[in-house]
């Protein structure tokens, strides 16, 4: 049976509808290579009144509603999604949370100087934390679950300092 | 901001982290890496419908019992 949660394609109609968005949370330590599974996206979104317009029109198209009101069938729409708190949703395509803030307050506009672009399938191009930011956010948490995700991400930074160290020496020599 | 106290624990709990997981995790492409997430995760929420749907079936018959 084919799979219906699909992240590229939910991130995709993400990206098709202009959302200003960064990941960050389990999906986005998995694309830098961590070992750690999470069952849901996380992205902290720009509460721009017209970014969230265009959220809006996104979720609606993913079928999207508040997970905690399976019956209710709570609708995310652009007036609801303008809070500092999370809005933990179900799509036609997976789980995703929506964000205001993380930890220290901090919104869209301060992480984005801490954003990268990762490209997966040719020309999709996702806007996700750094790893180094990643962590410190882990770091300053007070959640359990995520203070014993920091030591896999710090051997994962690492991991991947010492590759890079090696394919300068390489291409030194 | 970690404590002295918490910022040895997490040293020493690097020590402990699988760095074959991590490395087989980073020989992969980004795309695989989404895929092994999205699985992992569409089974978890399969799980945790099923369970869902397991107590309120259990509460249905403790229901029928004592009536």
């Amino acid at each position: 049976m084919p799979s219906p949660f699909s992240y590229p394609k939910m991130l995709r109609v993400l990206l098709a509808h202009q959302v200003d968005f960064v990941v960050i949370g389990g999906v986005c330590a998995t694309l830098h290579g961590s070992s750690v599974l999470t069952a849901d996206v996380d992205i902290v979104a720009s509460r721009h009144s017209d970014n969230l317009k265009r959220l809006e029109a996104a979720l609606t198209e993913l079928n999207a509603y508040y997970r905690e009101h399976p019956r209710g069938r709570f609708l995310p729409d652009a007036e609801r999604l303008d809070t500092k708190g999370h809005h933990l949703l179900m799509t036609d395509l997976g789980a995703l949370d929506v964000l205001g803030t993380v930890t220290g307050g901090r919104g869209y506009e301060e992480l984005l100087p801490e954003t990268i672009q990762f490209t997966i399938e040719g020309d999709l191009q996702i806007p996700m934390l750094n790893l180094p930011m990643l962590i410190l956010l882990k770091q300053e948490t007070n959640r359990v679950k995520d203070r014993l995700i920091v030591p896999i991400l710090r051997q994962l930074l690492l991991e991947k300092q010492e590759g890079t160290n090696k394919e300068n020496a390489d291409s030194e020599n | 901001m970690l404590t002295a106290e918490e910022e040895q624990e997490i040293q020493e709990m690097q020590k402990e982290v699988d760095m074959t997981l991590i490395r087989w995790m980073l020989s992969l492409t980004p795309l695989e890496r989404l895929t092994i997430i999205q699985e992992y995760a569409e089974t978890t929420w399969r799980m945790r419908d099923a369970q869902s749907i397991q107590l309120s079936e259990n509460a249905s018959s403790s229901l029928s019992a004592s009536g």
